[in-house]
């Protein structure tokens, strides 16, 4: 690893932070979704949130072994969050939440589009609450 | 396997649909998370959704420069923040992950605190929000532990003077920290919603001080 800190560290921010700029919470959908499938169902108790981190560290650990570290940051924001998704996957069917094959199966559904995101908005609209506007 | 092909009605084949080839697309593995999640009624579109909207819209470092607002107005509140930050934090109305605390170092002349996690990317997110790149970045987990001072001054601008202790915070899965800045000169009649205004999401990560500046250099 080069001993440069303004460009290993300083460089990523220039490029992920550009001045005047709203920080955006996610780069791509995808991430958003594994982000928050992963909070939303710690928050039912399914898990402990040691079972995910321990899972975290090593993905991300593999994943720093394999890649180049100084990549840009969409590609270290897209790293991050591989290493999400797979510790995520992990933890769902090591735990036996879910099984191997029907996940790869639906998978494979989503990336050849027989399957696509319309489901996910379909169930949403059946609620009868109000979405309007909520005071927090 | 692609995702743009051409006709609906038949989808690309597996060549055994018993056991179909792995896909590499992230798009299409969170959502067959979801969708199998969905299915076992383990959770709802409507609770993803709310974890989406709740961390793209009303979580981030907005929360914390309330607190730290509050600690700089009220010394009581200051006093409970540095004692037990998950309670006066949550006081405010910030919770996050059950059974992870959030502990609150403050800066003093002759201490500056600085936060990082050098195992993955613990971040208080229930104050700051979601961690920037480059807390996530390796460069920045390992180095910020190793030569804190060095990392400041070449990666952040920031020079933390020679007599001015540094302080590194390594979160874990139960524990998060928080850096509460110095207050700045020259604030001294300004109201908490001013005040917390004047607070950066880098102050209260430690890789900025706001202490040796003052009001008018930060607005």
């Amino acid at each position: 690893m080069t001993d440069d800190l303004r460009a290993v560290i300083g460089d990523v921010r220039e490029a992920t932070e550009p001045p005047g700029e709203d920080d955006v919470a996610f780069d791509a959908p995808w991430q958003a979704r594994a982000f928050a499938l992963t909070v939303a169902l710690r928050r039912t108790g399914e898990f402990p949130w040691d079972a995910f981190q321990t899972r975290l560290v090593e993905e991300l650990e593999a994943s720093a072994d394999t890649a180049d570290v100084s990549t840009d940051a969409t590609g270290a924001e897209a790293a991050y969050y591989e290493a999400w998704l797979a510790a995520f996957e992990r933890l769902l069917l090591e735990e036996g939440v879910l099984d191997d094959e029907a996940l790869a199966e639906r998978a494979a559904a989503f990336a050849s589009g027989e399957r696509d995101a319309s489901e996910f908005v379909v169930g949403d609209r059946g609620h009868d609450h109000d979405h309007a506007h909520h005071d927090h | 396997m692609t995702g743009d092909h051409d006709d609906p009605d038949h989808p690309v084949p597996t060549d055994d649909p018993d056991h179909p080839v792995p896909t590499d697309d992230p798009e299409a593995r969170a959502r067959a998370l979801q969708s199998l999640l969905v299915e076992k009624e383990k959770l709802s579109t409507d609770a993803v959704d709310e974890v989406v909207s709740l961390y793209e819209e009303e979580v981030g470092p907005m929360n914390g420069a309330e607190v730290v607002a509050r600690a700089w107005s009220d010394p009581d509140y200051r006093e409970w923040l540095l004692e037990d930050g998950t309670a006066a934090i949550g006081d405010l109305g910030y919770t996050g992950v059950q059974g992870v605390d959030i502990e609150v170092k403050a800066n003093t002349p002759e201490t500056h605190n600085v936060i990082v996690c050098t195992l993955c990317s613990c971040y208080p997110w229930p104050v700051l929000g979601l961690p920037p790149t480059w807390y996530k970045s390796p460069p920045y987990r390992s180095k910020v532990v190793k030569r804190p001072r060095r990392t400041l001054r070449e990666a952040f601008d920031l020079d933390v003077p020679e007599d001015t202790e540094i302080g590194v915070w390594d979160s874990s899965s139960e524990i998060r920290y928080m850096v509460l800045p110095q207050r700045p000169d020259g604030t001294e009649g300004l109201s908490e919603t001013e005040l917390a205004e004047l607070v950066t999401r880098d102050s209260m990560i430690g890789v900025e001080r706001l202490g040796e500046q003052s009001a008018e250099e930060l607005a």
